[in-house]
């Protein structure tokens, strides 16, 4: 990194997740290990194997926006309701609006699968039911907004003011660290003096989790639903789909720490590579993952040591949990098993795209509360998976410099590490 | 320290206007549009009558069967690409560091083939028999994906959407990743294909698609009586080197690839970000817009989309200042394919000494006032911007200059 890059801050956080639609209320949530998956009756009649997943509950336009903005959103695909909730809130929370040229702020988003439950009941409108032959159906922009990844940060654009950068990204379940990534870019080489990083993700529809199951990457894990996600757990068995949208608004540290703003934390590195392996299954010694890891220090210039605190992209399957295991270890040598690692998803299970920024949501909790919050619904040891994993309930730690990392079908890894600021909350 | 620039070494496209450089290099410049009804899908319930289809294509001769069967067409025309592309710069990456090479593409909306499969398959044969290629085959991401494990790349690798601005998103970005140093090599550009029936009822029901079912003049940038531009399928993918690399290797070097520039206008008739694309891509370039020697332009072809186009470009350029050229005219717009296309007919423009046409306009609007390229000019061509613009306001401007000493 040469030396003439501006340092980026984190001063907002919008998240609609299940576990909270604030960051004080995910944290809590977090920090008391809650689960929020449930069974669902729906999974049960299509006759697949896995039967849970993880909802946001009591989600209303309403209560997260403005009623100009609410009502543009109404009629949306639910990833574009929630995504535009989530950065309403974070611009709200950062107070940027305003304080910068309207050319100055951007938005890089991203998503996985987009609208998926409008296009499948689209589908069904188009073919009688599902089975019928297909007809053109006129279904006006409503078709095209949900399929088109880009709209909840255009129509944050548009309903803002933001008049920078303005695009999102598709790279499935490493998105949302990929747009942090490009959006600390722009951030950092002047391209722009703020810009949101965002991800959204709304794919309860019975399309994913045919699709989904038929692969095996669904939870089978035995025993009640809620504990179905099992990160690291011997009796693990894939990971459960979830819903959810998070946005943090990145900002130059000189002008954020010149208006006072409250900043959550500093982005210090992003690091993305490809497995070349395969679109889906992993290599069990973790080679790809440690060497995104290794870039993303060198990148930050943080030395191993300095990192006290993991959250791990930890899906639950029996590969990636082994996978990035031995990618920690061969990073950080015998100091692996001195960090604690947790995983986000065993309470909140997979959101795709935005999982990965869930989990840098729940790393800057740990810079504001002090804890580190547990991986859920661990109860059996799997030799292979043998790190600290923080299995039982939250845990005081005073964490500096924190790694977030995901990995995604396409063979994508990407790494991230965020760091608290001295003295700032 | 100098900065690192971007050379473009290679040229791969899989474009309704002819597979491979020289059939779509000689159908472009000749203006032999791919623009004609609809045979892809049974069109007769549809609002829309034409396109642009890729139809001599044969996955298999390009691409090996195992990729074939797991993957959507959009999938195996960018694998397709990709090969012609490195083929074409000469680039082997056996002896690459291929940590250091990516993948960087557009896609707006995914596979519409296997879409279509997938919910057949479920709604006729049960939930628990799709396929198992459906969760890889369907995301955008999926050529950027396969396209890595084919050539065993390995570095950074990225895909964007954003409607029309898709494939000028991935070359925004692809160019940084160079220039900061991520990168030494990118696999540039983007795939698209939307062509099947329920794919065209989502991009018909945007109102954006022209409705005029006569092949050879309903796509009418700029043009009287203009009502929308045609969809197109295709993939166009081009070798981005780091240029000290590139002059060390002796790689032919069809150009260099300026610093992009990215905005946004809020709302349809807003064009103040668009017009900053323009300029500041020009002074970033260290150009003059006297130096331009031609615009390929955004063409939407909607009514109000060309004339605040128009507006932009008199504002920067002067009225009629610079020749505007739409070759998309020819393969329709291309999405996640298009910027990257452009771009490859800028590169073709410098070898050939010509500028190619837009075709199909009877008369230029007079609310349009721009010099538009409606036959091919013969005149030297070494500095283009591509210029694209979302429906949702995101605009791109992109320069390009030829290697060839002034």
């Amino acid at each position: 990194m040469s030396t003439n890059m501006r340092r980026t801050v984190v001063t907002g956080i919008g998240v609609i997740a299940p576990n909270g639609k604030s960051p004080e209320e995910f944290w809590r949530n977090a920090n008391q290990g809650r689960s929020f998956i449930e069974g669902d009756a729906e999974m049960e009649a299509l006759g697949i194997k896995s039967r849970a997943l993880c909802r946001i509950r009591d989600f209303d336009v309403r209560e997260h926006m403005d009623e100009k903005l609410a009502s543009d959103v109404a009629g949306e695909d639910r990833f574009v309701q929630i995504g535009v909730a989530a950065g309403a809130h974070a611009l709200a929370d950062a107070g940027v609006l305003g304080k910068y040229a309207a050319n100055r702020v951007g938005a890089i988003f991203s998503s996985a699968i987009g609208g998926t439950p409008t296009v499948q009941k689209i589908w069904e409108e188009a073919t009688h039911g599902g089975a019928g032959d297909l007809r053109y159906l006129d279904c006006g922009p409503r078709f095209y907004n949900a399929g088109m990844f880009n709209y909840p940060a255009s129509l944050l654009a548009r309903h803002f003011g933001l008049r920078g950068p303005c695009t999102s990204l598709s790279t499935g379940c490493t998105a949302g660290l990929d747009a942090l990534g490009l959006a600390q870019q722009l951030v950092q080489t002047g391209e722009a003096d703020v810009v949101l990083a965002g991800a959204s993700e709304a794919p309860l529809a019975t399309l994913t989790y045919a699709t989904l199951d038929v692969i095996g990457s669904l939870s089978v894990a035995e025993g009640p639903p809620e504990r179905s996600s099992r990160p690291f757990d011997a009796k693990r068995g894939g990971f459960v789909i979830g819903e959810g949208a998070a946005v943090l608004v990145l900002e130059a540290a000189d002008a954020a720490l010149a208006r006072g703003a409250r900043i959550y934390g500093e982005v210090v590195a992003y690091a993305s590579d490809a497995n070349a392996f395969h679109m889906t299954d992993l290599p069990a010694d973790g080679k790809p993952m440690a060497r995104v890891i290794e870039s993303v220090l060198r990148v930050g210039g943080v030395a191993p040591e300095q990192i006290d605190y993991i959250n791990a992209h930890g899906s639950s399957t029996p590969q990636n949990d082994v996978f990035e295991t031995n990618a920690y270890k061969a990073v950080f040598g015998p100091r692996a098993y001195r960090i604690p690692i947790s995983s986000t998803k065993s309470m909140i299970g997979h959101s795709l795209s935005s999982a990965s920024l869930m989990g840098c949501v729940a790393a800057l909790g740990t810079f504001a509360t002090g804890m580190v919050h547990p991986t859920a619904n661990y109860e059996v040891p799997d030799p292979h998976c043998d790190l600290d994993y923080v299995t039982r309930g939250a845990r005081e730690a005073r964490v500096g410099t924190a790694l977030v990392t995901a990995s995604g079908f396409g063979g994508i890894h990407s790494a991230a590490i965020l760091r608290r600021l001295e003295g700032k909350r | 320290m100098t900065e690192r620039k971007v050379a473009i070494t290679g040229i791969g496209v899989v474009n309704p206007c002819g597979l491979g450089k020289p059939a779509f290099s000689s159908n472009v410049f000749a203006g032999r549009s791919a623009v004609k009804p609809i045979g892809r899908f049974d069109a007769s319930g549809y609002p829309v009558k034409i396109a642009a289809e890729v139809t001599e294509f044969d996955a298999e001769a390009f691409v090996p069967k195992r990729f074939v069967v797991r993957t959507d067409r959009f999938t195996h025309m960018a694998l397709a690409a990709a090969g012609m592309a490195l083929g074409d710069a000469g680039v082997s990456l056996e002896t690459e560091d291929r940590s250091r090479v990516g993948v960087w593409f557009g896609n707006n909306a995914g596979g519409w083939d296997i879409c279509e499969r997938g919910f057949r398959e479920m709604y006729r044969d049960g939930a628990t028999l799709v396929n198992p290629w459906q969760a890889t085959a369907w995301f955008p991401t999926a050529p950027q994906g396969y396209v890595t494990i084919r050539h065993g790349i390995q570095g950074m690798s990225k895909s964007f959407v954003c409607d029309r601005a898709s494939g000028a998103s991935a070359l925004y970005f692809a160019e940084r990743a160079i220039r900061l140093g991520t990168l030494d090599v990118i696999l540039a550009g983007g795939a698209e294909a939307p062509l099947s029936g329920f794919g065209m009822s989502c991009y018909a029901g945007l109102g954006e698609l022209t409705r005029n079912p006569q092949a050879d003049s309903a796509y009418r940038p700029f043009g009287v009586g203009r009502d929308g531009f045609v969809l197109g399928e295709g993939s166009t993918v081009l070798v981005l080197e780091e240029g000290e690399r590139a002059l060390a290797r002796g790689a032919r070097i069809y150009g260099w690839l300026g610093r992009g520039v990215m905005a946004m206008d809020p709302l349809p008739h807003e064009s103040e970000g668009w017009e900053l694309c323009l300029r500041d891509c020009m002074s970033r370039a260290n150009w003059v817009p006297s130096d331009v020697d031609v615009v390929f332009g955004e063409g939407a072809a909607s009514p109000l989309g060309d004339r605040v186009e128009a507006d932009v470009l008199t504002k920067v350029f002067g009225e009629r200042g610079v020749p505007v050229t739409i070759p998309k005219t020819c393969y329709g717009h291309l999405y996640g394919a298009s910027a990257a296309t452009e771009l490859a007919v800028a590169l073709l423009a410098f070898e050939e000494g010509r500028l190619p046409p837009t075709v199909g306009v009877p008369s230029v609007d007079s609310d349009c006032a721009v010099d538009l390229v409606t036959s091919s000019r013969a005149q030297p061509v070494r500095r283009a911007l591509i210029s694209s613009r979302a429906r949702e306001g995101t605009a791109v401007a992109i320069s390009v200059q030829s290697a060839k000493p002034d």
